[in-house]
């Protein structure tokens, strides 16, 4: 049994919503309903989901850039965050995070070499020679040139620019990494390059990813196991080879047949779904899903299905999980 | 060809800027038939939108400048209208589709006033009736209650359904050609798939001809029967989608499909093009390709190849095809 080096429990993230005028009732943006989950150390993480769902806002949560309104999270065996708790620094020490645009999470006064030991200057660690050691070696790692310390983030391009962010993020020698649409914002031919440097890095420095992300190609090269969310709930968790061969969730097949397939000869988007997704403010009774599901009925719309284990280490939050594997032939 | 509606020659559009001149479309040529999709490929910057604001004339200028090339819709050389005889076809000919649907759309005016716009302006329709037609389009791009959409504001719409509202605007004067510039980029992939879903119906219904821009090779392959993948301004290879899926001939357009990732295939690690895309500032001289390619050889940094034009009439710029000789030479 590998080891958990996150766990997580009912985690709940609200934002609150202004009222207008100080009238009426508090409301909230139901962010992240009541999500738990465990990452085991030295795995890829994946967390796929649309716009809104709150895929983000898990992952800033897991590093204590927001703060949760119920739940805990325990990394390595502490509590990092949790009601009413102080952010322990030492433990953010091991859990970094890579963002999703390069341009603007760069300080464009500060020079490569500055924006790079940033983490290390905030944390104290070293003195001023041996953090610029660190930081040329961490360039070469991620294969930028030590002549490039000098320089500012905006003679970079796209790609060399995100290869600076997971510079920074390594710098703290952390374990967990999170990855927040890594390369969404980046050409195809870099994007590669920097998916496979993530994964050399990876194999190098025994890190774990929470790897977030919208495209499920990019999500299957490069996890072990993907959580699929959706309106703040995690509707499917398998792992990777299970979700993508038969996924159980109407969701998760949705989301599938989506994808356009670069093979002529093979027809995708059949069978798309309709509708929008519905607001987190006021998300659907029931299922969330219930509003856009083709297998829809009473139970949907009274009851929130209860996360279920079909498989081994494959878990459904659907009353019709079982019939959806059964429709395509998959042992449920 | 008899059906060829849009034939393009060595199209040059040049940006003239303090920097020096930015050749954005570098001799370009293609032709599009009635009824035919093509779909431009390439990624940042290698000019594939800048040949869309050509074909209108609807680039910023200046610093924009065409300066070469013709541009035949029906025969008639675009570039040498006037800007009163260009206004009666955008929009009316051929229209567009913008990428970002909320920068595209005014905000100060609701949906069904933005449609009426074009039917009031090129078919002459009075205000009801084009009201009607504000309605009718909006349905037939499947937006639920189009009686009320019709008056609300873009900012009431989501993003799915304001792309609807770009594309019932697009159709309004059934143009013959539809230019789709990422059209759906911005949007998740659920709604992507519903968008061109619509896209191709539209097509079947109308036989509209479409040029769709786009760096998403699985909606290319998905939508097109032709493909340019284009390269620093160039088109590097020309052909037809299932050519250019299972048999590509380009150093580039081999090295782009190989780079993705895809489901159902399991990869060790995945294959990527060496270096970053050249500023248009400073191309190499040569083939634009040559610094990254890893089947250069000796004259790829010397001399730009020709785009040539192989027996099955598929056409490719590389000098590993082009040294037998080439017709168009």
């Amino acid at each position: 049994m590998p080891k958990a080096l996150l766990e997580i429990n009912d985690l709940k993230v609200y934002y609150p919503v202004k009222k207008l005028f100080g009238f009426g009732e508090k409301r909230y943006v139901k962010a992240v309903d009541g999500v738990s989950l465990s990452i085991n150390e030295g795995e890829a993480f994946g967390l796929v989901g649309e716009s809104g769902c709150g895929k983000s806002t898990l992952g800033h949560t897991i590093v204590g850039l927001l703060d949760a309104m119920e739940g805990e999270i325990v990394f390595d065996g502490q509590p990092i965050t949790g009601k009413g708790k102080k952010r322990n620094l030492e433990l953010s020490k091991k859990n970094q995070i890579i963002f999703q645009d390069p341009y603007s999470s760069l300080d464009p006064r500060f020079t490569v070499g500055r924006c790079i030991a940033e983490p290390l200057v905030v944390h104290g660690e070293g003195n001023r020679e041996s953090r610029k050691q660190r930081v040329l070696q961490l360039m070469r790692d991620v294969g930028l040139n030590e002549e490039q310390y000098t320089k500012f983030p905006h003679e970079f391009s796209g790609g060399q620019r995100q290869r600076i962010g997971v510079a920074r993020a390594l710098a703290l020698d952390p374990k967990l990494i999170v990855c927040d649409e890594p390369v969404s914002a980046l050409d195809v031919s870099i994007q590669a390059q920097i998916l496979n440097l993530m994964q050399e890095l990876q194999k190098k420095y025994n890190l774990t990813y929470v790897f977030i992300s919208h495209n499920l190609s990019v999500v299957n090269y490069l996890c072990d196991r993907v959580a699929v969310m959706y309106l703040g709930n995690i509707v499917e968790l398998a792992p990777k080879t299970a979700l993508f061969a038969a996924p159980m969730h109407p969701y998760t097949q949705a989301l599938l047949n989506a994808i356009p397939v670069p093979d002529p000869d093979r027809k995708s988007m059949e069978g798309t779904l309709t509708g929008d997704v519905p607001s987190p403010l006021d998300p659907p009774s029931g299922c969330c899903f219930h509003t856009r599901c083709s297998l829809c009925t009473e139970i949907c719309r009274q009851e929130k299905p209860p996360r279920r284990e079909l498989a081994p280490d494959h878990f459904v939050a659907c009353h019709h999980a079982q019939n959806v594997a059964e429709a395509q032939g998959a042992p449920a | 060809m008899e059906n060829t509606l849009l034939d393009i020659k060595n199209l040059k559009t040049y940006f003239f800027t303090e920097e020096g001149v930015i050749p954005a479309v570098d001799d370009l040529s293609f032709t599009l038939d009635a009824g035919e999709t093509l779909a431009i490929v390439g990624e940042s910057g290698c000019g594939k939108s800048v040949t869309s604001l050509s074909i209108l004339r609807i680039y910023p200028s200046p610093p924009g400048k065409i300066v070469g090339g013709e541009i035949l819709y029906n025969g008639e050389d675009l570039l040498q209208k006037s800007e009163g005889e260009m206004r009666k076809i955008r929009g009316n000919d051929i229209s567009m589709i913008f990428q970002e649907p909320l920068t595209a759309l005014n905000p100060v005016f609701t949906v069904g006033r933005q449609i009426m716009e074009g039917l009031q302006m090129h078919q002459h329709l009075d205000k009801k009736q084009a009201h009607e037609k504000a309605v009718e389009l909006l349905a037939q791009v499947g937006i639920p209650t189009p009686e009320r959409v019709v008056d609300e504001y873009p900012h009431q719409l989501s993003g799915g359904m304001r792309q609807r509202v770009m594309i019932a605007m697009a159709l309004s004067c059934e143009p013959k050609i539809l230019i789709a510039d990422e059209p759906t980029t911005a949007l998740d992939v659920t709604i992507q798939a519903q968008i061109l879903e619509l896209l191709v119906s539209i097509k079947e219904e109308t036989g509209t001809s479409i040029i769709l821009i786009t760096h998403d090779l699985g909606i290319v392959a998905q939508i097109a029967q032709n493909v340019m993948v284009m390269y620093a301004g160039q088109a590097v290879e020309y052909a037809d989608v299932r050519s250019i899926f299972k048999d590509p001939l380009h150093p580039y357009t081999v090295g782009l499909l190989r780079s993705v990732p895809v489901i159902g295939v399991e990869q060790d690690s995945l294959y990527s093009i060496k270096g970053s895309i050249p500023s248009a500032k400073d191309y190499p001289a040569g083939c634009r390709f040559s610094p990254r390619c890893q089947d250069a050889f000796a004259p790829c940094a010397g001399e730009m190849p020709p785009l040539c034009t192989m027996p099955d009439g598929r056409r490719v710029r590389c000098w590993k095809y082009a040294e037998g000789g080439c017709k168009d030479a």
